[in-house]
């Protein structure tokens, strides 16, 4: 074998070493200057631009909503860390001109058993949507159920996320388990309105209740939230289905409990030859949400008057259906269903009808046209329009699978 | 003695070789060649879609939780979807900087390298073109850098991966002089293609592709751009227009037609457009293709 390979190799290494024309129109120092700046973070910015028009009170007009700077880079050979800092625009939305970490964590890629293990501000994975930043969405505004149920911003904390995956053919399981400092945005209005069980249908009568925090209890791991889910996933010729079951828990010993429930469904087509002009998605999600919030007591007052506790237990969902009918065009049409997460007697249901249509100039930037009909708890109609255009500046990858 | 039908089962069920997972079908072409019977091989992209932009999907995640060795086209090539499907496979074994990561283009001198890269210009790849294996001396460079590179991960084969590829690459310096041949009449022939794919090709046959259909790379057609292609169609006289199955043909037809070049297409992958998958019997078609469309046109024909 040997005798044999010595000729054959040389003249392998001969016929690859030939001086064609690739070698000759190739640039190598071009490639080295490439590399010098290499090691740098892989930095990028997404401006997301939105004009608004809708009832009374709107704030119309072009705004940022958000500038999302993203700076990803492996620390070492064990360690992958990703960080989203939004600048979000004044005035549209309640945003506030403060800059904000949105996500902040460590990626372990060296463990064993197919692991993964992320640390830090994060948006754990929960739902179908809830990693899925603002400006990647495919319409304009999330969702109204993950708004009431999760916040503006989604499911966000801090804490630790553990996963696996096993796979079997074409067929593939993931778990997930997070550990947080809570569940949420929502926890931290200081004041909620309610009606209370006594104020009947009429939901006449409103009292104030603060949602109390104890940063010192949180230390202790019973004020910590828990976050699961289990995707299951596979795909048919053109056809990929992708079906999730997630919880979490938040139950502090001093504060409201919550607990949260969602079931979600995507159905994705996209043809392996026409795939750069067609596809066709579809997507659903339910979500549950349980609110126990405690007696309070009014320490103010001699007698101190105790507002009692109530519970409430709500449900939400969204479902959207998209098409892709040229390079750059897509359209959709999403339907919204949210019960309100603050009312005590009444669901007070929101519903929202919205088409859309996408136009991608190129894949780093997009045109959105969106209009909504909502109907109210009180069966009041709104009209909604937006303008959405966003753009990706550097070299920003997508967020997951 | 009932269970013997049982044990070429039992032999796959227990293969020992490396399982090897290719990005695009021409680099598992290659590494086909190279790892024979040794190595298991799967790739990802099919050979009738747009490798820039394949979808992910779980079934490409469970391959590459198995593998032992990834090898990417490189270039930037799979920017989109390689890493997303990385990530998601949690295998630490194919990791980028581990032994089990193999990028094929660190064994060419790519073509086109942007001297100042901007989105400006297009869907650029900042690395260079990265449709290099249709330069068969490339393709030897790979299968070399992939023997090197699977002898690491199983030292037992060494010697089967280094002997593969030597041979592989004696066979394509045969067959290179034999696309030669075929593609003589063809030389300086002047073509207009959809996409900048061809360069390599071009620069190894001497062809001449005067303009792409795509203003930029990765941006569609326009009807303003089609016109100054047409132009420049009839003004050099332009024998074919080329165009990847993946594509739209409403458009290459038009130009077609308005300069009366010939409409052609071509395998971009082994295994697409009816191509064997295998690298030599891909070349071969895509050499048919090219002789076919680009031998003159009639005088006859409309202008």
């Amino acid at each position: 074998m040997k005798r044999r390979l010595t000729p054959l190799l040389a003249g392998a290494l001969a016929f690859a070493s030939v001086p064609g024309s690739a070698q000759e129109l190739g640039a190598p120092w071009l490639r080295s200057k490439t590399l010098a700046n290499a090691l740098n973070p892989r930095i990028s910015a997404i401006p997301d631009f939105v004009a608004q028009t809708g009832p009374r009170g709107t704030d119309g007009g072009f705004r940022l909503r958000e500038l999302e700077l993203a700076i990803q880079s492996e620390v070492d050979n064990y360690a992958r860390v990703d960080a989203f800092i939004a600048f979000p625009g004044a005035g549209l939305f309640g945003g506030h001109a403060k800059v904000e970490v949105e996500e902040a964590y460590a990626t372990l890629t060296q463990l064993p058993w197919g692991l993964s293990a992320r640390g830090g501000k994060l948006l754990p994975n929960f739902g179908r949507l809830n990693m899925v930043h603002t400006h990647e969405l495919d319409q304009v505004e999330r969702p109204l159920a993950l708004t009431n149920f999760l916040g503006d911003e989604g499911l966000n904390s801090v804490g630790a996320e553990v996963s696996a995956s096993r796979a079997a053919g074409s067929f593939l399981v993931e778990g997930s388990y997070a550990l947080l400092n809570d569940v949420g945005a929502e926890e931290e209005e200081k004041e909620v309105e309610i009606c209370t069980e006594s104020a009947g249908a009429g939901c006449a009568e409103k009292v104030k209740v603060e949602v109390k925090h104890d940063d010192e209890a949180r230390r202790r791991a019973r004020d910590l939230a828990h976050v699961a889910k289990l995707r299951a996933l596979s795909d048919f010729g053109d056809w990929t289905v992708d079906a999730g079951l997630s919880g979490a828990l938040h139950t502090p010993r001093l504060a409201e409990h919550r607990k949260l429930g969602a079931l979600d469904l995507t159905v994705k087509w996209k043809p392996q030859r026409e795939g750069l002009y067609k596809s066709f998605l579809w997507r659903s999600e339910l979500l549950h949400a349980v609110r126990q919030i405690r007696d309070e007591v009014d320490v103010d007052t001699a007698a101190g008057t105790i507002t009692p506790g109530y519970k409430t237990e709500r449900r939400g969902f969204y479902t959207y259906g998209q098409y892709q009918w040229a390079q750059r065009w897509k359209g959709g049409l999403r339907l919204d269903y949210a019960e309100s997460p603050t009312t005590g007697a009444t669901r007070s249901p929101t519903r929202a009808v919205s088409p859309y249509v996408t136009w991608s100039l190129t894949e780093f930037n997009r045109l959105r046209l969106q209009w909504e009909y909502r109907t109210l708890a009180s069966r009041a109609h709104e009209n909604r329009a937006f303008l959405q255009w966003t753009m990706v500046l550097g070299p920003h990858g997508a967020h997951q699978f | 003695m009932t269970l013997y039908p049982l044990l070429p089962a039992l032999a796959l069920s227990v293969w020992a070789g490396p399982k090897i997972v290719v990005t695009t079908p021409d680099v598992a072409a290659v590494v086909r060649e190279v790892a024979g019977d040794a190595a298991e091989v799967s790739v990802l992209a099919s050979p009738h879609g747009n490798p820039h932009h394949l979808d992910p999907r779980p079934s490409h995640v469970a391959k590459l939780m198995k593998a032992d060795l990834f090898v990417q086209n490189g270039l930037e090539l799979e920017v989109g979807w390689a890493p997303t499907l990385l990530a998601a496979a949690r295998n630490r074994r194919v990791m980028p900087g581990q032994p089990g990561f193999l990028d094929a283009s660190d064994a060419v001198e790519p073509l086109e390298v942007p001297a100042n890269p901007s989105r400006a210009e297009g869907d650029v790849h900042p690395g260079g073109n990265p449709h290099y294996l249709l330069f068969p001396e490339n393709a030897a460079k790979v299968a070399l850098l992939t023997a090197g590179r699977l002898a690491e991960l199983d030292p037992a084969q060494a010697e089967a991966y280094h002997a593969n590829a030597a041979a592989f690459a004696e066979r394509l310096a045969e067959s290179a002089v034999r696309w030669e041949r075929s593609m003589a009449g063809a030389r300086d022939a002047r073509y207009v293609a959809y996409h900048r794919f061809l360069s390599y090709f071009n620069a190894r046959f001497g062809l001449e592709q005067i303009a792409e259909l795509e203003p930029l790379p990765g941006i569609p057609p326009t009807a303003r751009h089609t016109e100054a292609v047409v132009a420049l169609m009839r003004e050099k006289r332009a024998r074919a227009v080329i165009v990847e199955p993946w594509y739209e043909k409403r458009t290459p037809g038009a130009a077609a037609a308005a300069t009366g070049a010939r409409l052609a297409s071509f395998p971009p992958f082994p295994g697409a457009a009816g191509s064997p998958p295998d690298y030599f019997g891909w070349m071969d078609a895509v050499v048919a293709s090219f002789a076919g469309a680009l031998t003159p046109v009639p005088s006859g024909a409309a202008r």
